[in-house]
């Protein structure tokens, strides 16, 4: 665990694009929320896998999500209503509902696709915000820690060390 | 583009799919052994094995070697085994969450076999199977075995109502003697009442010389006429006691006078002399052997049931699903162009071996959602060994409605079934056993929800039957069924499925009662007019008793009516006016006389 969130440090004050790092956080949220077995999980984690994302930002970004879904999880399904019982999308899914791939992707199914849906609609706003946030943080907030006391005694900290043997510095120093 | 994609990523992904495909083609085998054994163990309650487990994918077929699953309530023995069993699974329809088998075969299929060691239980079974057979009372035939009793022991029998009613006369007529000796002890006697006689007949004689005389002989009549009414209050509650012992007698002299006829019928059902004619023969016989066969088919419903009430239960349920498909969700189902149910399994067979035979079953379009595709499930089953000999064929279908209720009909026939050492009859004083027959049937049946209506027709040939009996009934009993060479039977069972009104009708009760009659009878009506004749003997004796008793009431009611209308006639005389008249005229004559006289001198 320490050693993943000194990977996501790392990669946040390494010189690793915002932008893989925040398509990993995205990514991480749309399969956070929906259950772990479903096919469109298995498309997202090749996605990831074969896209240069952060690895360690989608895991924990994973795990962090997959807590959140819990507490979303009456609004994921209220989505997925909303969407199946919808008269206008009816013909819709009733034409999707003949191909063995939906149903094999259960998007037939409230929560399955109401994640899907819910994920995917807020991965971009939150791909954007992410973007925002790791530029200021590399800008104004890693330079303002620093100075402080406590941060001067973390390095001196064990999860510092491990922090160092990610990155690299430890070799170094 | 390197920049942009992971090359070694992509390697890394199929590497794990390959790596997982691998895992599952090298341990399916062993993991879907496990799956059912587990699986089993879980849903039983008690040690589930499986030899081997083979799967070949081409297209996706499970083969099963040595499945074995212990019977939890008897672990020594399996409730269900079989030697080996193909399953044909469509995996597609798998992963869309039905299972599809299109063809499943069970071979050497059998219940209730022993097992080489004795099975794990993990969940204790059921208590109330210990209370579910109670051992077979000796009810019905026991009841008819008693020997007639000798007619001089019935006889002596005080409880005998003839003799209670003939003793309670004869004593009632004693009482009533007595209290109306009592009276007529009280009552004037004859003595006095020439006496009073006498009295009057004096007063009749005395001389009325003047109106002083007249009112001494009405003062004197006087005295006597209140001792006449003495005597008449005497004798108005002695005729009030006659009539009152009168009615007592005369009511319990028709008491006795019913009572022999009375005293038969308490004969006859005491020694169950009535009971031949309405007995239910066949019921008697057959009744605890057809429920033992209906055990059998109550048995594989009772393990089919808990699907069907699970089934039932899902819809009562309906409620709860609903509240839990707001957090986790639900499927939502459109139209489908090939709609399928569930779990379908379109064609199975299988070969049932039990002691009683070989068993081809098959089912086809097996499943539990019959609304899906619209389709009935049959089954069929077909034996040519039934015991031997016997053909059975048995066809059947069912459905379950959205309602989830079930219909279900079918038929059933059966042929040369050998029988051989069949009890009918193991009470304490009465055995019967058949011994060999043939035995050949058809029936129907319907079931709706847990409502049965079945009709049957047995027919029982060639049959030779044993037994052993301690009475003459009984052993009257026995004969005449040796005797049947053959008997048909019809069963039919009307009610809850799993306590059905089993009613058993048959020639049989005409032809025993028949038989049984002849042969009862003629030592029964014997028995009868001896009883009867005794009985009216003692009525005869009773009566003769209170007719003599009657003559010497009668003796006595004539002397107080004879008594009674002497002292009327007491009361009634006119003694008195007469000596009133007497003087009066004595008076008369004298002044005419005395008129005369001056009268003559005058004109003289």
């Amino acid at each position: 665990m320490f050693t993943l969130l000194a990977k996501l440090l790392n990669a946040l004050n390494s010189e690793s694009s915002t932008r893989q790092i925040s398509l990993a956080i995205a990514l991480g949220f749309i399969v956070g929320l929906s259950p772990i077995f479903t096919l469109h999980n298995f498309v997202f984690l090749f996605v990831v896998l074969f896209l240069r994302v952060n690895i360690g930002g989608f895991i924990l970004a994973w795990g962090f999500f997959k807590g959140l879904s819990y507490l979303l999880s009456s609004l994921i399904v209220s989505v997925g209503e909303s969407l199946l019982n919808a008269e206008s999308l009816h013909s819709l899914f009733d034409m999707l509902y003949q191909f063995s791939l939906f149903k094999l992707a259960h998007l037939h199914h409230t929560y399955t696709l109401g994640a899907l849906v819910l994920g995917c609609i807020l991965a971009i706003p939150l791909y954007f915000v992410c973007n925002y946030l790791i530029e200021k943080y590399r800008l104004h907030v890693k330079a303002f820690f620093e100075k402080f006391r406590i941060v001067k005694a973390l390095k001196a900290s064990k999860f510092y060390r491990v922090y160092c043997q990610v990155s690299g510095q430890g070799e170094m120093s | 583009m390197s920049r942009l994609f992971r090359w070694q990523g992509l390697a890394v992904f199929f590497a794990v799919i390959a790596l997982i495909a691998t895992f599952v083609y090298f341990f399916a085998d062993s993991l879907v052994k496990n799956g059912i054994e587990k699986s089993g163990e879980w849903y039983l309650g008690a040690e589930v094995n499986v030899e081997d487990v083979e799967i070949t994918y081409a297209p996706l077929t499970l083969n099963i070697k040595g499945f074995q699953a212990t019977d939890p309530e008897n672990p020594t023995h399996n409730l269900v085994s079989f030697a080996q069993a193909s399953v044909g699974l469509d995996i597609w329809q798998y992963f869309f969450g039905k299972i599809y088998i299109s063809e499943l075969n069970v071979i050497e299929l059998k219940l209730e076999q022993a097992r080489k060691s004795v099975g794990e239980v993990y969940i204790l079974a059921d208590e109330q199977s210990s209370n579910a057979q109670q051992p077979a009372d000796d009810s019905g035939l026991p009841k008819l075995d008693i020997s007639l009793p000798k007619v001089d022991d019935l006889l002596k029998n005080s409880d005998l109502l003839t003799v209670k009613h003939g003793q309670a006369l004869e004593q009632s007529y004693q009482e009533e003697k007595k209290k109306l000796l009592a009276m007529q002890k009280k009552l004037p006697t004859k003595a006095r009442l020439a006496q009073y006689k006498k009295q009057i007949t004096a007063l009749g004689n005395t001389k009325i010389k003047s109106l002083a005389d007249i009112e001494k002989l009405n003062q004197q009549f006087n005295v006597l006429k209140k001792q006449f009414k003495a005597d008449k209050a005497l004798i108005s509650a002695a005729k009030e006691q006659v009539v009152a012992s009168k009615r007592l007698l005369a009511k319990q002299t028709l008491a006795l006078k019913n009572s022999p006829s009375a005293d038969w019928k308490n004969i006859e059902s005491k020694y169950q002399l009535d009971k031949v004619e309405g007995a239910d023969f066949a019921h008697m016989l057959f009744g605890e052997k057809a429920r033992e066969y209906y055990g059998y088919a109550d048995t594989v419903y009772q393990k089919i049931a808990p699907l069907v009430t699970a089934a039932k239960a899902d819809t009562k349920n309906a409620a709860d699903k609903a509240n839990t498909a707001k957090n986790k969700g639900r499927f939502i189902h459109f139209t489908e162009q090939r709609p399928l149910p569930d779990v379908l399994i379109v064609q199975a067979n299988f070969s049932l071996v039990l002691d009683q035979g070989e068993f081809a079953i098959s089912g086809k379009e097996l499943t539990h959602q019959h609304w899906v595709r619209g389709i009935k499930s049959t089954i069929s089953v077909e034996s040519t060994n039934v015991q031997g000999s016997g053909e059975l064929n048995l066809s059947l279908d069912f459905k379950l409605d959205q309602n989830k209720i079930l219909h279900s009909k079918g038929q059933w026939q059966l042929n040369k079934l050998a029988l051989a050492e069949v009890a009918l009859q193991q009470s304490s004083a009465f055995t019967l056993q058949l011994d060999s027959g043939l035995l050949s049937g058809n029936g129907t049946f319907s079931l709706l929800d847990n409502q049965l209506i079945s009709d049957n027709e047995l027919m029982i040939s060639q049959a030779s039957y044993s037994g052993t009996g301690d009475s003459h009934l009984s052993k009257l009993f026995i004969n005449t069924i040796r005797s049947l060479q053959s008997l048909a039977l019809n069963i039919s069972a009307k009610g809850k499925l799993t306590d059905p009104k089993l009613s058993i009708s048959s020639p049989l009760d005409k032809q025993l009662k028949k038989s049984m009659m002849q042969q009862v009878s003629k030592k029964l009506t014997a028995f009868k007019t001896d009883v009867k004749a005794r009985l009216n003997a003692k009525l005869t004796n009773a009566l003769g008793v209170s007719n003599k008793e009657g003559e010497s009431l009668l003796d006595i009611e004539g002397l107080i009516n004879d008594t009674d209308s002497t002292l009327d006639k007491f009361i009634h005389s006119d003694v008195i006016k007469a000596k009133k008249k007497e003087f009066a005229d004595k008076q008369k004559k004298k002044l005419e006389d005395k008129l005369k006289k001056k009268l003559g001198k005058l004109f003289g």
